[in-house]
C-alpha cells in the first residue's frame, strides 16, 4: 500500500490524540463539522491495511466486513421498528379518504 | 381500492402491508407455538403452517415494474421512518446524512417527489415481496432516476450480485455495434 510516510514533527500530536491512539482509540480529525481524516494507531493500521488494499483494487469485499457493530444493530433495531411515525398514520388516513371517496 | 397496475413502477413509493421476519419461537394462527424450527418441521414437514405473523402498513419502494396483472407479487425494499434514536448513533448516521452508507439510503422528507412526510430511510437490505393486493392506494412518490441507480449499485453491493459477466457482455455488444469487435 501506498502509504505516505511523514516525521513525527510535521504532525502536531496533542497528548489527548497520543493517548487516544495508545488506548487503540482512532482519532478522527474535523474540519468545520467535516471528518477530514482518521487516524489510526500503527496495530489498527495494520489489521485493515490488507482490506483497504483490497478495496482500493476493486476486490468483491464480503459487505458484512464493511458494517461496524453499530451498523448491524441499526439494522436489527430498523427491522423490529414496529411504531408508526405520526406521519405515517397521516398519509395512511389520506390514503384511505381518497380510497372511500372514489368508490 | 386496490393500487392500478399501470401506478406500479420501478421506482415507485407506495404504502404496503409489509410483514416482519418469522422467528422462533413462532406462533401458530391456532394458538400453539413451536420453539424451534425442528419442532416445526417435525410436526407438519413440508406442508403449510398458518402462522401469527407481524406485518404493518408502511412505505415500501418498489424493485420492478408490476403493470401486468399476472402476477401477484412485487418485490420491495422496506422504508424507515427516521427516529431521533437513529440520529444517536452519530457516526452511523453521519455516513448516512452523506449518503455513503451501504445500508441505508436517505430520503430527506423536503423532496416533494418523494411523497413522504418526514425523514426516512430505505432499508438496502430487506428486501422482500408484497401482493399487489396489500398495497394502499395510489404511490405516493418515487425516486429519480439517479436516485434508483444509485439503490441499485447498493442492492448488488449488499446481495454480493455478480454483474461484471453482464457487464462485459454489454461492453462487448457496444464494440460490436461501433465495428471495433468482430462477432
Amino acid at each position: 500500500m501506498d502509504v505516505l510516510e511523514v516525521a513525527a514533527q510535521e504532525v502536531r500530536l496533542s497528548a489527548k490524540i497520543a493517548e487516544a491512539l495508545a488506548e487503540r482509540r482512532p482519532v478522527a480529525v474535523n474540519r468545520y463539522g467535516k471528518r477530514l481524516a482518521v487516524l489510526l494507531s500503527e496495530e489498527q493500521f495494520d489489521q485493515v491495511a490488507p482490506l483497504l488494499e483490497l478495496l482500493q483494487e476493486g476486490a468483491v469485499v464480503s459487505p458484512e466486513l464493511l458494517k461496524t457493530e453499530d451498523d448491524l444493530e441499526l439494522e436489527r433495531a430498523l427491522a423490529q421498528d414496529r411504531l408508526p411515525a405520526d406521519a405515517e398514520q397521516e398519509q395512511i388516513a389520506e390514503l384511505l379518504r381518497a380510497s372511500d371517496a372514489k368508490q | 381500492m386496490p393500487t392500478p397496475l399501470a401506478e406500479l413502477r420501478r421506482g415507485r413509493l407506495v404504502y404496503a402491508l409489509f410483514p416482519f421476519s418469522s422467528e422462533f419461537p413462532a406462533e401458530l394462527a391456532d394458538g400453539g407455538t413451536h420453539r424451534t424450527v425442528e419442532e416445526l418441521a417435525r410436526a407438519h414437514g413440508g406442508s403449510p403452517v398458518r402462522l401469527a405473523v407481524e406485518a404493518r402498513l408502511r412505505p415500501v419502494l418498489l424493485l420492478h415494474d408490476g403493470t401486468r396483472g399476472e402476477h401477484g407479487d412485487v418485490a420491495c425494499l422496506r422504508v424507515n421512518t427516521v427516529k431521533p434514536a437513529l440520529k444517536a448513533r452519530a457516526d452511523t448516521w453521519r455516513r448516512i446524512v452523506a449518503n455513503q452508507h451501504p445500508s441505508f439510503f436517505r430520503l430527506p422528507g423536503t423532496e416533494s417527489r418523494h411523497g413522504l412526510r418526514s425523514e426516512s430511510v430505505i432499508a438496502i437490505g430487506s428486501i422482500g415481496t408484497v401482493n399487489k393486493t396489500a398495497l394502499l392506494g395510489p404511490p405516493v412518490g418515487a425516486l429519480s432516476q439517479q436516485e434508483m441507480q444509485d439503490v441499485n449499485a447498493r442492492v448488488a453491493r449488499a446481495l454480493q450480485l455478480d454483474l461484471a459477466p453482464l457487464i462485459s457482455e454489454r461492453a462487448l455488444e457496444l464494440l460490436r455495434r461501433a465495428g471495433l469487435a468482430g462477432r
